[in-house]
């Protein structure tokens, strides 16, 4: 798991030290204060490591995570991801007690001279789920990035394209695995399944299927997660890294999701999300609380002043703008009671 | 007259006695025995139902698991303020007989401008807003009923008591 991540100068992030990280984590922050920023960073640095020397990849750390920046954050060079105040970019991440570090400037464009990698080489998979879900343009995603080579979905999209197509594994799954795959059952209330004959996404509910586009958003959202356990493209040494998990989820299949991930973290994956929802970061404490177990968290508190707090939820519920915003309204609405005649 | 009520630990007012009914120390509501607010007052241009509390079950240690405390606690308060304003109204129309404040006994009602406020003693700011969502569902009813604007309804910690002026410095 990642123990540990150090960012300089890395887009909006001036400076960024987590040290206790979890099996759970969450960030939490206003709109553009590096939420995203970060948990593609951890995604790309995953990504380097578990593509590097895979098969008979060729490719060298420096060049894989190289194409890995330029396509996850879509940028012409990678010197644009370096602070726009301040040089160069540094990044530091602990995996297993192994590290990967690297450094570039504003003025890098093709080549990263500074990156030292003493992650061992592994076999399992990390992935994102962005806040949208991608089943029905799945190859509309695919075709944009092998065909025409565009900018438009970046590798969270593609990488996650890819890896749904994987034909689903018969045979034994983990108890844990099969576990939240029937939860996840319950709550979309059948599965999404691929028919090879006529190369679509369904919905299967009882006998009954249902073309992808006319599929609610959350249910294909949260499929997505059984489809990666079904063709075992996740296992338990994996990282999921979510963006917006609550995005067209309702509060209590929120929640439902949000135990069913704690079910995975249990079972040895690691998670990371950054959130904007009362209910995600409520639900969390009430885990933390419930279980016993730290789930760690990052608030980007200002903008401006690039200001990051590190928190656990088991020991409380940490002053963040997302209850601010929460009290505000009450205060405004207290207001209107008592101004009212 | 004007006089200070201690509840919950907390000094409200002053107020007006000729505005007042302390139907927390009513006889009659003693006789019913029935729930039912601190007191009654038209302070501020408003008819004020008030209850002070001095916790709720998020102030204890752990609040995980409080379900039934919190539902409890919700239920108490709406049956106090239902009662309340049904003792109320009785009164003025003559179904009972108290001793209430002469000037209360005459404001004119289709008019008042109700408020049914909660005081929380020391209540963390970020505990109050699920109070009161929660209060506010559970109170829909009698709010339609008796023409009372839902942000009327007023769950709130000592210090903004205090900053509203209901709480004595």
């Amino acid at each position: 798991m990642i123990n540990s991540v150090k960012l300089e100068n890395f887009g909006p992030i001036k400076v960024l030290d987590w040290q206790d990280i979890s099996n759970i984590n969450v960030i939490i922050g206003k709109n553009s204060t590096g939420k995203t920023f970060l948990l593609k960073s951890l995604y790309t640095a995953m990504k380097t490591v578990e593509e590097y020397k895979r098969g008979d990849n060729p490719k060298t750390v420096a060049e894989i995570l190289l194409d890995k920046l330029i396509w996850t954050y879509q940028t012409d060079t990678i010197g644009d991801l370096v602070n726009k105040d301040f040089n160069p970019l540094s990044f530091n991440m602990s995996f297993n007690q192994d590290s990967l570090h690297y450094i570039f400037g504003k003025d890098t464009t093709k080549r990263i001279t500074s990156i030292e990698n003493h992650i061992s080489q592994r076999s399992s998979n990390s992935v994102f789920l962005p806040a949208k879900e991608i089943t029905s343009i799945e190859h509309i995603i695919t075709e944009s990035r092998e065909i025409k080579k565009l900018f438009g979905f970046d590798d969270t999209y593609y990488d996650l394209a890819k890896a749904i197509r994987i034909p689903s594994q018969k045979g034994k799954n983990y108890k844990e695995f099969a576990e939240c795959r029937n939860k996840l059952k319950e709550i979309v209330d059948g599965k999404i399944e691929f028919d090879n004959k006529a190369d679509k996404w369904y919905y299967k509910k009882g006998n009954q299927k249902f073309p992808i586009g006319l599929t609610a958003e959350g249910i294909k959202k949260i499929s997505i997660i059984d489809i990666l356990l079904g063709n075992k493209y996740l296992d338990k040494e994996s990282i999921i890294f979510i963006d917006e998990p609550e995005s067209a989820l309702h509060p209590k299949a929120i929640s439902k999701f949000l135990e069913l991930l704690y079910t995975l973290s249990e079972s040895g994956i690691q998670i990371f999300m950054a959130t904007h929802s009362y209910f995600v970061i409520k639900k969390l404490y009430i885990i933390a609380q419930k279980m016993n177990k730290s789930i760690s968290g990052i608030s980007f508190n200002d903008s401006e002043n690039g200001e990051v707090e590190e928190f656990d939820l088991k020991q409380g519920m940490p002053a963040n703008s997302i209850i601010e915003e929460s009290i505000h309204l009450y205060k405004e609405e207290i207001n209107i009671g008592w101004d009212n005649e | 007259m004007s006089k200070i009520i201690t509840e919950s630990g907390m000094d409200f007012g002053p107020f007006d006695e000729d505005y007042l009914y302390e139907i927390e120390r009513s006889d009659l509501v003693e006789r019913l025995n029935i729930k039912k607010v601190e007191f009654i007052v038209y302070y501020n241009k408003a008819l004020m139902f008030l209850e002070a509390k001095s916790s709720s079950p998020q102030s204890k240690l752990n609040p995980i698991n409080e379900q039934t405390n919190f539902d409890d606690y919700i239920d108490e308060v709406t049956r106090k303020f239902a009662n309340s304003i049904n003792l109320f109204f009785s009164i003025r129309l003559g179904r009972y007989k108290d001793k209430m404040g002469i000037k209360l006994n005459k404001i004119t009602l289709s008019q008042a401008n109700m408020k049914l406020i909660l005081v929380i003693k020391n209540h963390k700011e970020e505990w109050l807003p699920p109070v009161s969502d929660a209060l506010k569902i559970k109170l829909y009813g009698l709010i339609r009923s008796c023409n009372i604007n839902p942000c009327n309804i007023l769950i709130i910690n000592s210090a903004i008591a205090k900053e509203k002026g209901l709480i004595k410095d």
